[in-house]
């Protein structure tokens, strides 16, 4: 038995004259969050449509839970949890009535899942309130409670920090992380706010222009990015002296601007001030830099003029 | 499938639309029926319970309240997108269908059933049922209910067919509400010049209305009633799963 939730092979979608996915191939791997990143139009929702079902491919498989015959495929779909664009609700109903015409249509025997569910997302008191009178962080949030019901092992979540504040955007965060590592579950993100996703995901896939040109962790997403100690001083080859003989580090590179790049003493910036001072240089800038994810997607695609 | 039939009759209840519905239905069914005293009541010859009831079977007022119980009960599904989430849940789209039709057809089977007997009913109470009320009263009565209803079940799933088809609350409410006018236009025009077509009219579950009132039913007469019903639901059935199978869900 693989520990591959999703594999996709070859999958293609045109639609007109556009091909909105082109032969893409993933894989989805059990217990980790892959944060799906790409500009609009790459593909994101396009893909994610394709595997819940409410998209056919035009070529291509889908493998979901090993199965990928269509019957087979419907099955495995029980064992998901789906919110795609924006959270499908019925505006007459309440919160609670809401995820019971869900529990009900999923055959979830134990009534208490509701507000289990409910208590998750934090929309437990929300009583008579009708989900037409709700904000959209609360139907998000919501949205998010109908994906969790019936335990799901993988959840594909398109943009479900739309319209949430800051506060919300952190919980939800918070409560994906924890369901990836109490229950393992499995889940597939995209979010625009490329700083969410960083905190949030394990791994990231980037999609432009329904391709996929990059996958990769995030232990290697950070060497890539290699995060630094700045440093501008008014001596650099006395202040690389001081890195070498009282850091003991030549993990570092002069730049032609004539600052200095420490990838050492990431977590430790004091211990360098203080070897600089020793040498009586005088510290014009220091500091933490590095590239973002942000910054490392626009240079993946291509830089800005890609954009 | 039948967790989805539950989730129907859930959602049901909790919509106020059927609430609404029921009530214009009694209002204009009360509003017609008073019309009816003032305007058609010729001294001397009052409309009785039991004419009432035969006549308000074939009109077609009924048919515009379940154009707008379509837009609103299977229309919205997909305006909410919650057809999108029963689909990602796995849920085989000819079961969908098969659900919404089945809670659909019925109630609005119900729904169609209630403009007849208030108008009966207030007619019974100004004017008396017209004839002595006795046990083949009610009989007849039963009759012409429980065959009103399965025609209007093969009516109704036509909406069905219309809402899968139109995948929206507007457009939906527009294509029921012409379907009745179409149909009396074209099985008065079209139908009275080709014979094949005025039969097929003749056999469709809304002409065949006129022939449940009569007092005496042949057998073959009932076959016709189940058959037009069933051959209906059947089309429309197939139809919604063309519609909806090969689809993309918006």
């Amino acid at each position: 038995m693989n520990d591959y939730i999703l594999q996709t092979i070859g999958l293609t979608k045109k639609y007109a004259n556009m091909v909105a996915l082109d032969h893409v191939d993933i894989t989805i791997q059990k217990g980790r969050i892959y944060g799906f990143i790409g500009q609009n139009g790459a593909g994101k929702t396009t893909f994610m449509r394709l595997v819940s079902g409410l998209s056919l491919p035009d070529s291509g498989d889908i493998i979901l839970f090993g199965k990928t015959q269509k019957k087979e495929l419907e099955k495995q779909r029980k064992r998901m949890g789906c919110m795609i664009e924006y959270p499908a609700l019925y505006p007459y109903m309440t919160a609670r009535d809401n995820l019971e015409a869900m529990r009900i249509a999923q055959g979830i025997p134990n009534k208490n899942v509701v507000e289990d569910c409910l208590k998750i997302v934090g929309l437990h008191d929300t009583g008579k309130k009708k989900v037409q009178n709700f904000s959209l962080g609360m139907k998000q949030r919501l949205g998010i409670a109908a994906t969790l019901l019936g335990e799901p092992e993988f959840l594909m979540l398109d943009e479900p920090t739309n319209g949430l504040d800051p506060v919300s955007m952190v919980e939800i965060r918070e409560l994906l992380k924890k369901l990836a590592y109490e229950k393992q579950l499995t889940i597939l993100v995209s979010s625009h706010i490329l700083s969410e996703l960083y905190q949030l995901a394990t791994n990231y896939i980037f999609l432009h222009h329904g391709k996929i040109i990059k996958e990769i962790s995030k232990e290697r997403l950070d060497e890539c990015c290699k995060k630094h100690i700045f440093i501008l001083v008014d001596d650099v080859s006395r202040a690389a002296m001081a890195l070498e003989r009282v850091l003991n580090t030549r993990n570092y590179k002069v730049m032609p601007d004539q600052s200095i790049q420490l990838y050492d003493y990431i977590d430790d910036m004091q211990k360098v001030i203080l070897a600089l001072n020793e040498q009586k240089l005088s510290i014009k800038n220091i500091g933490l830099a590095g590239d973002n994810l942000e910054d490392y997607f626009i240079n993946t695609i291509g830089g800005m003029g890609n954009v | 499938m039948f967790n989805l039939i539950k989730t129907e009759l859930f959602k049901l209840r909790r919509q106020k639309i059927i609430i609404v519905l029921v009530m214009v239905v009694m209002a204009i069914s009360a509003f017609s029926a008073y019309s009816e005293i003032n305007l058609l009541t010729e001294p001397g010859n009052p409309v009785t319970g039991r004419d009432s009831f035969a006549n308000a079977f074939q009109d077609i007022f009924m048919l515009f309240v379940i154009a707008a119980f379509s837009g609103f009960y299977i229309g919205s599904d997909f305006s909410n997108r919650t057809i999108q989430a029963e689909l990602s849940k796995g849920h085989r789209r000819l079961d969908i269908i098969f659900s919404k039709a089945f809670v659909f057809c019925i109630s609005a089977g119900f729904i169609m059933l209630l403009y007849p007997v208030t108008v009966c009913l207030i007619h019974t109470i100004k004017f008396g049922w017209g004839d002595l009320f006795n046990i083949q009263e009610v009989l007849y009565l039963l009759r012409v209910s429980l065959l009103g209803i399965v025609l209007n079940i093969g009516t109704a799933s036509l909406y069905v067919c219309f809402a899968f088809l139109c995948k929206d609350i507007p457009k939906t409410i527009c294509v029921c509400f012409a379907f009745p006018i179409l149909f009396s236009i074209i099985d008065s025009t079209i139908g009275k010049k080709i014979d094949l077509v005025g039969r097929l009219f003749e056999y469709s579950t809304l002409s065949q209305l006129k022939y449940i009132v009569n007092d005496n039913l042949s057998i073959s007469t009932i076959l016709i009633v189940f058959l037009s019903s069933c051959i209906t639901i059947f089309i429309s059935i197939t139809l919604s799963g063309y519609f909806f199978s090969n689809t993309e869900i918006k």
